[in-house]
């Protein structure tokens, strides 16, 4: 379950009416020989929740190098990630994602390391769940264009419960177990 | 006795020439290790160290700002303190193994490794299995590969 969760995240279709997803910043950082600076980052990885919101895998793919590996439940490549995002994405919704605590840190004036919080809240079917995730992403310019290497959800807590059930009234790390996401 | 020192002194010749051929002939050489190998190796590396609690080698193989993402986000001392408390409960940690590692470079010296790893944990006779998915970024350092970021995702954990 915890799986589907981080499709969900990856596929959050966040209802931005009327609004153009952002593409990657081509000059994050400005200078070719500058480091990145940390709102460079988070507008980068701001930029791809955004285009998460569309639910256009070919705008999502745009952020995603060749190689890019996402680790979580399972370790997908880009091609798998983008066909369960492709395969999740009609059946689901979500509220938009915040960046919480975010730490970034330029590791060269080509790569860039951001780690943050995030909450998950959405429906998918007659699911309907609120996951508290970490989020590292690991992004690297290529040819002028940023695009995410790699990306780690750590799912903290959560809950999924059938549409008509009540949802937790806690759901502060003392999720009933049946109910945590898990793959 | 000219025959007998021409012929030491042909067999002598002989052995002077075998000598210098052999000395000339490569040597075979330990095969290099690749970079991807040294990644891995230091992953390898990491996790052994972790799980004997080598805390002083393992504060040398990570980089002063290390970032651990788990549930929690930790820097390199509140790792190492975390590990050094887990060390302190009668339990054996068994090795972790590095299985089917994707190892890849974002420029000549960062590189970014993701794979699959399991570990025993035994105490008092029983023995939990845990797996993970794990990932890291190490940067090359005058030649030393050392971890800026460490991620691990418990994907089982099983009591035998």
């Amino acid at each position: 379950m915890k799986q589907v969760f981080s499709v969900l995240l990856l596929a959050a279709a966040i209802p931005l009416a009327g609004q153009a997803p952002p593409q990657p910043s081509s000059d994050a950082g400005s200078a070719t020989a500058q480091k990145p600076g940390d709102a460079d980052v988070i507008a980068l990885e701001q930029s791809l929740l955004h285009a998460l919101a569309s639910g256009n895998t070919d705008d999502i793919g745009a952020f995603l190098s060749p190689d890019f590996i996402s680790v979580a439940g399972k370790i997908h490549s880009r091609a798998e990630s983008l066909q369960l995002i492709k395969v999740e994405q009609p059946y689901c919704t979500s509220q938009p994602l915040a960046i919480a605590h975010p730490q970034v840190s330029a590791l060269s004036s080509d790569v860039a390391v951001i780690v943050y919080q995030t909450t998950f809240r959405g429906t998918c079917g007659l699911r309907k769940g609120k996951v508290d995730l970490n989020i590292t992403s690991i992004w690297a310019r290529r040819n002028g264009k940023w695009q995410m290497r790699m990306r780690t959800e750590q799912v903290l807590n959560g809950f999924v419960v059938q549409s008509g059930e009540k949802e937790p009234s806690n759901t502060d790390g003392d999720t009933d177990e049946s109910q945590r996401p898990n793959d | 006795m000219t025959e007998i020192a021409r012929f030491l002194s042909s067999a002598m010749l002989a052995l002077l020439q075998c000598a210098v051929v052999f000395a000339q002939k490569p040597r075979p050489q330990a095969h290099p290790v690749s970079i991807e190998g040294q990644v891995i190796a230091a992953e390898t590396v990491f996790q052994k160290d972790e799980s004997t609690a080598n805390l002083t080698a393992l504060k040398g193989l990570l980089l002063p700002d290390f970032v651990e993402a788990d549930r929690e986000i930790m820097n390199r001392d509140q790792l190492l303190n975390l590990i050094q408390r887990a060390h302190s409960i009668p339990c054996q940690f068994g090795d972790a193994t590095v299985e089917h590692p994707i190892v890849t470079f974002l420029d000549p010296d960062i590189a970014t490794i993701a794979y699959h790893s399991k570990q025993n944990l035994t105490c008092g006779g029983h023995v939990l299995v845990a797996e993970a998915n794990i990932s890291s970024v190490w940067v090359n350092t005058a030649g030393h590969w050392k971890a800026r970021l460490h991620a691990e995702i418990v994907t089982a954990a099983n009591v035998k």
